[in-house]
Formats: C-alpha cells, sequence, structure tokens
C-alpha cells in the first residue's frame, strides 16, 4: 500500500509543492495583516480569520476538484491503472490509495493554516478567554475540511469519465462542470451556516460520492 | 449494501445539489422583490407628525419642529436582516441560534469612571457570568497582555475568585441602565439582568462599589413574568430590519439655537424604568429601584387590534420607549407584518391608549414586477411538485423569519406564500395545487420521456420502474438524475428486426433474437481436446 502511495505522490509532486507554496506566500502575506490586526484588537478574534479562511477555503475547495480529477484523467491517459492490475495490486487499493494521495493534497493547507493561527494567538493572546471563539474556528477548519474532500470526491467522479480521444472538449467541459459543483457546495455551507446540519449534508453527499466512484471504478474496464 | 447502489447515490446527489441551486435563487429573487416593492418607501416620507405624546409642548408657540415618529426599513437587506444571514453575522450565527447574536458570545460593555474600565461578558463554556476589572486597558507587558480578573457576580453575590456559592446566571438577558439620583452629573451605572434559570430580574449597582470599595450590591426581583423576557427595549436593541426614529419637539432660543423643548424628555435609559419585551408580545414596565414590574396598559407589539402579535410572528419590529422626568411616558412601535407587506407605526401613551396610528403597504407596482414574479413562478415549479404541495401545509403557521435558508422546504416559494395568505385549509391547498400544475405536467411529461428512452436502452423492468417512479415523484431532479445515470452504450442495428440494440447482452430487447457473438467464441485450435491433454502429461509429467 505504501509503495502505491509514495508511487501516486512522485506522480502529483509537482501539484503537492505548487500548493504549499502557494499556502505559504498566501499565509505570509495575510498573516502580517492577522498579526497587526491580533495586535490592534486584543478582544475576540479578527475579521481577518474569517476572511482567510473564507476566501482560502473557496479557492482550496476549487483546486481540491481539479486535482481529483486531473488524478483520474492521468490515470486514463497514461494507463496506470492498467499497468499496475498486471502487478499484485487490486483496484480498491490502487483507489484507496490515491484517495490518501488526495487527502494529503487537501489537507495539508488546513493544517498549515491551523499551525499558523494557533501561532498568532499564542503570540498575541487575548484578553478575554476565546470561549465561543475557539469553537468558531474549529467549526469553520472541520467544515472547510468536508467541503474540500467532498469536492475531491466529485472530481474524482469526474475524471473518471473523461475521455481521452475527446481530450480538449472534455477538459474546459470539466472545469466548468467542476466550479459550477464547487460553487454549490460553497452556496450549501453558505445556506445552512457552519453547523451540524451542513455537516450532515455534506458527509452524504461525500459518502455517495466516494461509493459511486468506488462501484465505477472497480467495473469500468480498463 | 444491495441496497446503496449507485441509482440512489446519484439520486441524492442531484436532489441536493438541484435544490440547494434552486433555494439560492428563489433566495435572492424573493429578496428582490420584497425590496423592489420597498423601494418607494426611501423616497416617501412616512411619519407621524407631532408624535401625539407630547401635545402639551407641540401646540406652544415656541415651538420650532414638533415632535415625530418615523420608520423605515433597511431596503438595501430586507432578506438578510429577515435570516441574519449577512457577514459577518452569518459567521457568528453558526447555527442559526435562536438566541440574539449579542447574547451568543460576549456582551461587552464599557465606560469610564474613575479610570475604571470594566468588561463583563457571560461565558456559555464555564456557564457563569463574569465581570472583569482591567485597570490598564490592554496593556502589553513582556509582549503579552495583562489580565486581571477583579470579580466574579452570580445571583448569590459576588467574589473575588471563582466561587460554586455565588452561583451562576443562566444565558442571562443583560442592559446597562444609568441611575440619576440628583443630576445627571452623578449619574452612576446599573445593570439589570434577567436570569432564566430563577426567572426573576436582578439588579447590579456599582455606585458603592467604586466610590466606597464596598461590595458590590445586588439586588435581587420578585419572580416570573407571566411570559418570558425575550429583549430589553432600549432606543436601539431591536437586531431588526425596522428602524424606528423618535424626534423630540424642538425651539429656537433668541441666539438662533436649536433647543429640545424639554430636557427631561428622552428615549435612553436614563431613569427609573425598564421597558422589557415579552415573547406573548406584551411590554413589561419595569422599576429599576424595586425591581417589581407592571404591564404596559398596551397591547405591544400589535396591529392596533387589543390582541398583542408573538414578535415570532413578524417579519420585524422596533419599539422605542419614551421617558419624562426619569419616568416611563409611552413608546412607539412598529411592525413589519408577517409576508413583509405592510408596515404599521402606532404610538401608545402610558395609559395604553393609542394615540397615534399610521401604516404604509407595500407597492406591487414597480419595474420589472411581472418578469420578477415569472421567474419565481418558474423556479417553484422546478421544484418537485410534492414539496410544494408539502410547503403549503408545513408553513401554514410558520414564524415570519423561519425557513427563509432552508434547501428542502423553504419559505421563499409561491407554496409558502399561499399557505400565509388569508386562504383558508382546502381552498388553500387547491389554489396551491393549481400553481404547481405546471410542475406537476412537467414532472409526468418526463417521467414518459424516461419511460420511452429506458424501453429503448434496454434498461429491465425494475431499473425503467424506479427511473420512472423517480422522475414523476421529483421532476426535473429525477429527470438529470436518470440522464447521468442511464449506461453510456454504443448501440448497434439489430439484424433481425431493425431497432436499436445493446451489444452486450446476449439478446434483443426488442425481438429477443440471440447475438451471434462470433468475434466473442473461442476459435477451435484454442481448446484442448481430451486426448491432447493425456499426450501432453504424459510427455511432461512434472507440469
Amino acid at each position: 500500500m505504501w509503495t502505491l502511495v509514495k508511487r501516486e505522490l512522485s506522480d502529483v509532486v509537482i501539484f503537492l509543492i505548487t500548493i504549499q507554496i502557494i499556502t505559504i506566500t498566501a499565509l505570509a502575506i495575510s498573516g502580517s495583516y492577522l498579526f497587526e490586526a491580533l495586535e490592534d484588537k486584543p478582544y475576540g478574534l479578527p475579521i481577518h480569520m474569517y476572511s482567510i479562511l473564507t476566501i482560502g477555503g473557496i479557492i482550496l475547495t476549487w483546486l481540491a476538484s481539479i486535482f481529483g480529477c486531473y488524478q483520474m484523467q492521468t490515470d486514463k491517459t497514461h494507463k496506470v491503472s492498467t499497468f499496475l492490475c498486471t502487478l499484485a495490486a487490486t483496484r480498491q487499493t490502487i483507489l484507496l490509495s490515491r484517495i490518501i494521495t488526495g487527502l494529503i493534497f487537501t489537507l495539508l493547507p488546513i493544517i498549515l493554516t491551523a499551525i499558523m493561527f494557533y501561532i498568532a494567538l499564542q503570540f498575541h493572546p487575548r484578553v478575554f478567554d476565546l470561549g465561543q471563539y475557539s469553537t468558531i474556528l474549529i467549526k469553520m477548519f472541520f467544515t472547510l475540511t468536508l467541503l474540500a474532500i467532498t469536492n475531491y470526491a466529485f472530481g474524482l467522479q469526474l475524471g473518471l469519465s473523461f475521455d481521452k480521444d475527446q481530450k480538449q472538449i472534455d477538459a474546459g467541459k470539466f472545469l466548468l462542470l467542476l466550479t459550477a459543483i464547487s460553487l454549490l457546495l460553497i452556496i450549501l455551507v453558505y445556506l445552512k451556516g457552519i453547523g451540524l446540519t451542513c455537516w450532515m449534508i455534506l458527509l452524504l453527499l461525500s459518502t455517495c460520492s466516494f461509493w459511486l466512484l468506488f462501484n465505477k471504478y472497480t467495473k469500468v474496464p480498463l | 449494501m444491495k441496497l446503496i447502489n449507485s441509482k440512489i447515490c446519484t439520486l441524492i446527489i442531484c436532489f441536493i445539489l438541484f435544490l440547494t441551486f434552486l433555494s439560492h435563487i428563489q433566495y435572492i429573487m424573493y429578496d428582490i422583490y420584497l425590496s423592489n416593492g420597498w423601494r418607494h418607501l426611501r423616497h416617501s416620507e412616512f411619519k407621524i407628525t407631532p408624535s401625539g405624546l407630547t401635545d402639551d409642548l407641540d401646540e406652544m408657540a415656541s415651538i420650532n419642529k414638533p415632535s415625530s415618529v418615523s420608520a423605515n426599513l433597511n431596503l438595501s437587506n430586507v432578506l438578510n436582516y429577515k435570516a441574519k444571514s449577512s457577514f459577518p453575522y452569518m459567521i457568528s450565527q453558526i447555527e442559526r441560534a435562536s438566541y440574539a447574536v449579542e447574547s451568543q458570545f460576549t456582551s461587552t460593555f464599557s465606560y469610564q469612571k474613575n479610570s475604571i474600565n470594566p468588561n463583563e461578558y457571560f461565558s456559555k463554556s464555564f456557564d457563569k457570568f463574569h465581570n472583569q476589572f482591567v485597570f490598564s486597558t490592554h496593556q502589553k507587558i513582556n509582549n503579552k497582555w495583562k489580565k486581571t480578573n477583579n470579580l466574579y457576580i452570580g445571583p448569590k453575590g459576588s467574589s473575588p475568585k471563582p466561587d460554586s456559592k455565588i452561583g451562576t446566571f443562566k444565558n442571562p438577558l443583560i442592559q446597562l441602565a444609568w441611575m440619576q439620583p440628583e443630576s445627571p452629573e452623578n449619574s452612576y451605572p446599573i445593570h439589570i439582568i434577567y436570569d432564566y434559570k430563577s426567572k426573576r430580574f436582578y439588579r447590579l449597582d456599582y455606585f458603592d462599589y467604586h466610590i466606597n470599595n464596598s461590595e458590590l450590591k445586588i439586588t435581587e426581583g420578585p419572580t416570573s413574568l407571566a411570559g418570558t423576557p425575550i429583549a430589553f427595549i432600549t432606543d436601539d436593541s431591536m437586531p431588526n430590519n425596522v428602524w424606528l426614529h423618535w424626534e423630540q419637539p424642538t425651539r429656537k432660543t433668541n441666539e438662533g439655537l436649536i433647543k429640545p423643548m424639554d430636557d427631561k424628555l428622552n428615549n435612553h435609559l436614563f431613569g427609573y424604568h425598564t421597558l422589557v419585551l415579552l415573547d406573548t408580545g406584551r411590554i413589561a414596565v419595569l422599576d429599576n429601584n424595586t425591581l417589581k414590574w407592571t404591564y404596559a396598559k398596551a397591547a405591544g407589539l400589535t396591529k392596533g387590534r387589543s390582541q398583542p402579535v408573538e414578535p415570532e410572528k413578524l417579519s420585524g419590529y422596533d419599539i422605542m420607549p419614551i421617558f419624562r422626568d426619569q419616568n416611563y411616558f409611552g413608546y412607539a412601535v412598529a411592525n413589519l407584518s408577517k409576508s413583509c407587506d405592510l408596515l404599521t407605526i402606532n404610538v401608545f401613551d402610558k395609559d395604553g391608549i393609542r394615540v397615534k396610528q399610521d401604516s404604509v403597504a407595500r407597492t406591487s407596482h414597480y419595474y420589472g414586477e411581472s418578469s420578477i414574479f415569472a421567474t419565481r413562478f418558474i423556479l417553484s415549479n422546478l421544484r418537485p411538485a410534492l414539496l410544494e404541495l408539502l410547503s403549503y401545509v408545513v408553513h401554514k403557521d410558520r414564524n415570519a423569519n423561519e425557513g427563509l435558508l432552508d434547501i428542502l422546504l423553504p419559505t421563499t416559494t409561491i407554496a409558502a406564500e399561499i399557505a400565509n395568505s388569508p386562504l383558508e385549509g382546502g381552498y388553500g391547498f387547491f389554489v396551491t395545487f393549481v400553481w404547481s400544475l405546471p410542475g406537476i405536467i412537467l414532472s409526468l411529461i418526463l417521467a414518459v420521456l424516461v419511460q420511452r428512452n429506458a424501453t429503448k436502452i434496454g434498461l429491465t423492468k425494475s431499473d425503467r420502474r424506479y427511473w420512472v417512479l423517480a422522475t414523476a415523484l421529483l421532476g426535473l431532479i429525477g429527470y438529470i438524475a436518470y440522464r447521468i445515470n442511464r449506461p453510456k452504450t454504443k448501440f448497434v442495428t439489430c439484424k433481425q428486426c431493425g431497432d436499436l440494440r445493446n451489444p452486450e447482452d446476449s439478446h434483443c430487447h426488442h425481438c429477443n433474437t440471440s447475438w451471434d457473438l462470433s468475434h466473442l467464441n473461442t476459435p477451435l485450435w484454442r481448446i484442448e481436446q481430451a486426448s491432447q491433454k493425456g499426450e501432453r502429461i504424459a510427455s511432461n509429467p512434472s507440469v
């Protein structure tokens, strides 16, 4: 399994490095404003934290879906699964290793942001106990994680129906579709708020999506 | 496991995503519909002049401008305020909490008194009401903020340290008020607290605590009101989309300056009384000194009838208490009706007599009215007809601000609007059915299309039945799910009947002719005969 994950990682290493560079650059830029705001207003949480999570979250969820689509599309174009199936690997393990890689891609920027927020709050302790504010942050991070994973699952699914004979048509069409799905999921979070109902719906969507993917991937002719 | 198949998964995904899309567009259209209808209010003078409360002053010869009460709406954000979803409210109202934003987190008050800057808050995590006194405001020492907790307050007393003996308040309503024993210069702050656990009012008296450094005085009021308080009424306390504005009568001095006719007339909480809004819509007048309360004689939130209206049943309201010589003198109240079509102002004096009333209705004649209505109608009919009919039943007696952001049964649909109209039971349901008829017809047409297509591509009988039923019940959602889920096979012409048939099936699903799969038959040279097998084993026994 670990070998398969390593192989998958080597396939998308350029993406992983790029997303980390983008995240770190974005956090460095926004972090300076954040630290300034934390110093100016020593109570509550500055609006910058919400802004970073909202804007960063929207971009990350979109990138996660594109990443999922890219993984499956590369697999189809380069016939990776066809080759791997000739070795001691089942389709289930191949898919699982691919999903693990996707989760690494999705979760790393979220973890980095969480670490930055933690350092910021340690460096500038609040006058009052964080109390409810820390709960909001945890809820926002959790929702963001679920949102990104759901988007990633949809990306994988769309990538699976990629037709290599119509590469250019499909790429444009898929990009539009992925953007639309990402937008819809963001609207869902906006409508339902960052709470239990929203998490349940996102969980249901991601479970259905992964289930469909699993069914399709294990039966599709290679 | 067999139950969770790809058909159900596709249907669930389509159902959630499609309804999310529709709900959001309907929410936007409803916002435009409401805002456009009220736009004329911005240009109109919806004002009661004179207010009727201060006739003695308004009729004086030296009057410059009589008293007035006016109301307005936040037109750019009617629905956002209604749904309490505007940013950053959206962030803070994480789970659409039923309680006010202010009480969800910290309620912070500050004032300057002898260089002391107290900040107090209620911490839900500790279930305690804290009062922190930070003498050096936000002082930073060694790159760390100095934090001092000087006093903890509970219903049974106060303590410099956390102490269980002092008890805890349960999600208290807090109001800062000012007492003026002699003159405004000597005014000092008090906090009036309503505790939901003991159902009492408490007063925190800071006078002796600050001046004489003695213990904080906590006064306990008598128990329970007939209703539950939901807010203290101050000049800006109602977090709604209705704003009420009161102007007191003014006079012109000999020097040409504009001055109030009576300095002791105000709408702030300087005085002996605090007004409290109850969940029944009635208003209680609380004596700040004795903490005894009486009902205000007027009905409270009302359109002029004798029965009060529950705040939850109104889209918006604002109440403006008027005080004269530190005593409760009357109040003005503005209501926005449940369906946002009528804004009313009532002015009551302290004896509960309605002295003035005026109202303004939302206009239905504005630019683009018909196109907005047509869009709303189409969107409502794209939703499953079943949900539309269910909307009528569910939203019949809903609260005004409920369900605007719902995905399944939002209150922004035509059916929900009919449910809130005066149409009664069976007739109302019939009207809803007629409005939903295009949606029902669309669902049936799509179901027929699915039936035809499924027969054509040779789906099994159970699959056909499933998709036809899903499309008939869910309309466009079922159809989209079917189009996504149906097998993407390249069909070939059947040699027998000439119709299209699935090359993967052994028989044509039209004429049941078997399929000559010659290219799939194993060539004879690849089949090992029994004699050949025996020879092979004999020649190489180790294999």
